[in-house]
């Protein structure tokens, strides 16, 4: 069997950050396994700019901040393999992948980053009721379409969730000469970046229907017309509130899964933003496996995905060059009050340089807020919010001083303020 | 199964028409041969199997008066995604009522779990709609046999008409009046199960008394086989990928089913030709991004293959293009 010191499943923005931080440590002997044509993943269709503010100090588009990406993983010489699928990952760090040059190989790793994004919510997940013609399509298969293949799906277009991805496309499918009639939204609240909102929806007068979902779709072989209507606060359908909307498309942008098969086989533990239980360094409970990017939680930048996944291939070289000691104490991080989950779960203070990162979201949108970090049952920090929401996703460095034991437990919550 | 039956027949001479909806049936009195027209052509021949499904009452109204009427009684069927724990090991039914087997809980042979299905009569013959309280109450009942189902685990909801006698039985018999036009109506549930017994009785007890018929002495009762690269062994899939590198590329990584795959089926006597028929005899589509990433590049190949557009692949049935129109070419 083929040894390698560190796999890197999934060659987008999480595996590139990731490769390229390991190898500046010192872990030179690393391979991606990349299941697409090329670096990049998803970016390669973000054809829209808003990439690279924090990264790079410029506005980029999603093409250009791969590229900057990929130029490094390929100044490094680091070895990629394209077009293969990783098909088993065991607990002993044996990662089994399948191309047509090689056929299926058995690679066995010291340490294995889990880089492999997400995948969208589908119809069937939510059961859209109705009848189930062509026409009815995730935002982000449009976007392939559209941007990688010049093929329009639709022209008049109705979309379901008001998440960017949706109203990214809403913008994509204005701009190419389709009609928007509206987006849907089943919160009482939209769930885009703020920017989003304006730039995609605003700006180019497309409604949208807050606490609404689609509760009929109609179309013998193409979508012909779909129904809305209101819901309660369960969210179910008040009868008559019915909106119809004759359109051949409903795009839905109702929400990203991060793609932990690999993870989920091993019975690794999966926390509320459905990816793995992870340490400050992103290690999950097997030591030497790793998971960063939209498959430990959806980021919203892929700046942060980045930055995120920086620290991981530190990690993971530092996992292979001993420089841990995997028994040090540790404390858990809890998500408190209002907090929807947190990433990291487990901190070994000892391993960290400086301070200690934590992402976190909050779960509905609150005003006038305490974020209030609790560490065994002592307050060590308050951050005043003004407007916190779900959709962005919150990052605070903590100084390792500001901890003054290594075991115990960290609570993150945020209250209202007195 | 449908499918490689269908393949097995055509292998061995039956001709498949589809996208060819039949139009009218005149029958001549004087020697019981009919002449079926279609959208497409006429056909003149000695016997007609009606095989019509939900539409056989109206395929046998085009000959004469039928006594029997099919009502489409509606199933809707809920799909989880593969298990990482068992939730049941063998299919779990509860007590049949009159209204049919009720609400299963069951494995598949995909690694799936299929939680289904409901039984209600419709009025339209096209209605494949599905409804909340039809879902609700599915999902209600299989949990009075599995007390904890995962139901987040859902990838697709979807419902298929059953074609429901009003003898309330299975009707296999020539037709009253016009012995050379053969009813096998109403097959619903036990359908699937009882089909090779039906047409062995139709073709030995029925279709003999009217055409002779002679044992074909070449005819070949097997397909190609099709590769199961899933039941082979590390080793011997790589003997396989050896010889055909597209064996080891993966287009549906939900499913794990490769190119390779693929063109063993475009190579056999009835290729599909949409989407939806790529899905349904690969598996591609099938998993829990229900087609999100590899559609595209099974739209691309259906294109390549068939030598079209990319606007002229369909899902499904014909006016299911996929694609409106390329974008520098579009006139709205």
């Amino acid at each position: 069997m083929i040894a390698r010191d560190l796999v890197i499943i999934g060659g987008g923005s999480a595996g590139m950050a990731a490769a390229i931080a390991a190898y500046d440590e010192g872990l030179t002997d690393i391979l991606i396994v990349e299941k697409g044509r090329q670096l990049g993943g998803i970016l390669n269709q973000c054809i829209h700019h808003g990439f690279g503010i924090e990264e790079f100090k410029e506005q980029l588009t999603g093409p250009e901040f791969m590229s900057r990406l990929a130029v490094e993983v390929k100044k490094r010489n680091i070895d990629v393999r394209f077009q293969s699928n990783v098909l088993d990952l065991t607990k002993s760090k044996v990662v089994t992948y399948s191309n047509a040059a090689e056929g299926i190989v058995k690679v066995q790793a010291k340490a294995v980053i889990m880089a492999t994004g997400c995948y969208e919510r589908s119809a069937g997940a939510i059961q859209i009721p109705g009848e189930r013609p062509s026409g009815i399509i995730t935002a982000g298969t449009a976007q392939l379409y559209l941007n990688e293949m010049g093929a329009l799906v639709g022209k008049r277009v109705f979309i379901l969730g008001s998440g960017d991805i949706g109203l990214i496309m809403a913008r994509r499918l204005t701009l190419e000469g389709a009609t928007v009639l509206g987006v849907s939204e089943i919160m009482p609240y939209s769930n885009g970046l703020n920017h989003n909102m304006v730039q995609c929806l605003h700006d180019f007068d497309i409604p949208l229907y807050l606490s609404h979902t689609v509760t009929k779709t109609y179309g013998k072989s193409r979508l012909e017309k779909i129904e809305i209507s209101q819901v309660d606060e369960k969210f179910n359908p008040l009868p008559g509130t019915e909106k119809e909307f004759e359109v051949d498309t409903l795009l839905l942008s109702i929400g990203l899964i991060p793609s932990n098969d690999l993870l989920k086989k091993l019975g690794l533990p999966v926390s509320k933003s459905r990816g793995a239980i992870v340490d400050e360094h992103y290690m999950t409970d097997i030591p030497g496996i790793f998971s960063t990017g939209n498959v430990l939680h959806v980021h919203d930048l892929a700046d942060y995905v980045a930055a995120e996944s920086r620290s991981c291939g530190k990690g993971a070289a530092a996992y292979v060059q001993g420089k841990w000691n995997l028994d040090s104490p540790s404390f858990n991080v809890i998500p408190g009050k209002n907090l929807l989950y947190v990433v990291p779960h487990r901190v070994r203070l000892a391993n960290l340089d400086e301070h200690l990162t934590i992402k976190f979201r909050v779960s509905k949108p609150l005003q006038n807020q305490v974020l209030t970090f609790t560490f065994n049952g002592e307050v060590i920090k308050k951050i005043i919010k003004p407007f916190i929401i779900p959709s962005e996703m919150q990052k605070v460095r903590l100084p390792k001083e500001l901890f003054n034991a290594q075991d115990g437990e960290l609570v993150i919550s945020s209250e209202d303020r007195p | 199964m449908t499918a490689h039956a269908m393949e097995n027949a055509v292998d061995n001479g039956v001709e498949l028409h589809l996208n060819e909806a039949v139009t009218a049936i005149e029958e001549n009195a004087a020697d019981q041969t009919f002449i079926v027209t279609t959208s497409k052509n006429s056909y003149h021949c000695k016997v007609v199997i009606n095989c019509a499904g939900v539409y056989a009452d109206q395929m046998a109204a085009m000959v004469g008066q039928p006594d029997f009427s099919i009502r489409p009684r509606k199933g809707e069927y809920l799909i989880l995604d593969h298990y990482t724990a068992e939730l049941v090991n063998s299919t779990i039914f509860p007590l049949p009522s009159e209204k049919g087997k009720g609400v299963l809980v069951s494995p598949t042979t995909s690694g799936n779990y299929i939680i289904g299905p409901s039984s209600e009569f419709v009025d339209e013959k096209d209605d494949l709609a599905t409804d909340k309280p039809t879902i609700d109450k599915v999902k209600k009942s299989a949990l009075d046999l599995v007390p904890s189902i995962p139901f987040n685990e859902t990838i697709r909801a979807f419902s298929g008409l059953r074609a429901s006698s009003s003898r309330g039985d299975f009707i296999v018999e020539e037709m009253k009046g016009h012995e050379h036009f053969i009813n096998v109506a109403g097959i619903d549930s036990p359908g699937l199960a009882s089909s090779p017994a039906i047409a062995k009785y139709v073709v030995e007890e029925l279709v003999a008394k009217h055409l002779p018929l002679n044992k074909n002495p070449n005819f070949n009762p097997r397909i190609k086989p099709y590769i199961n690269l899933k039941a082979l062994s590390f080793e011997e899939k790589n003997e396989l990928i050896r010889e055909n590198p597209r064996l080891g590329q993966i287009i549906c990584n939900c499913e794990k089913i490769s190119l390779g795959e693929l063109d063993d089926l475009m190579s056999r006597s009835i290729p599909p030709r949409t989407i939806k028929a790529v899905k349904k005899r690969t598996r591609a589509g099938f998993g829990k991004c229900q087609g999100g990433f590899c559609q595209p590049a099974i739209v691309k190949y259906l294109a390549d293959f068939y030598k079209v557009d990319l606007t002229d692949v369909l899902y499904d049935k014909g006016g299911s293009n996929i694609i409106r129109c390329s974008t520098k070419e579009c006139k709205l």
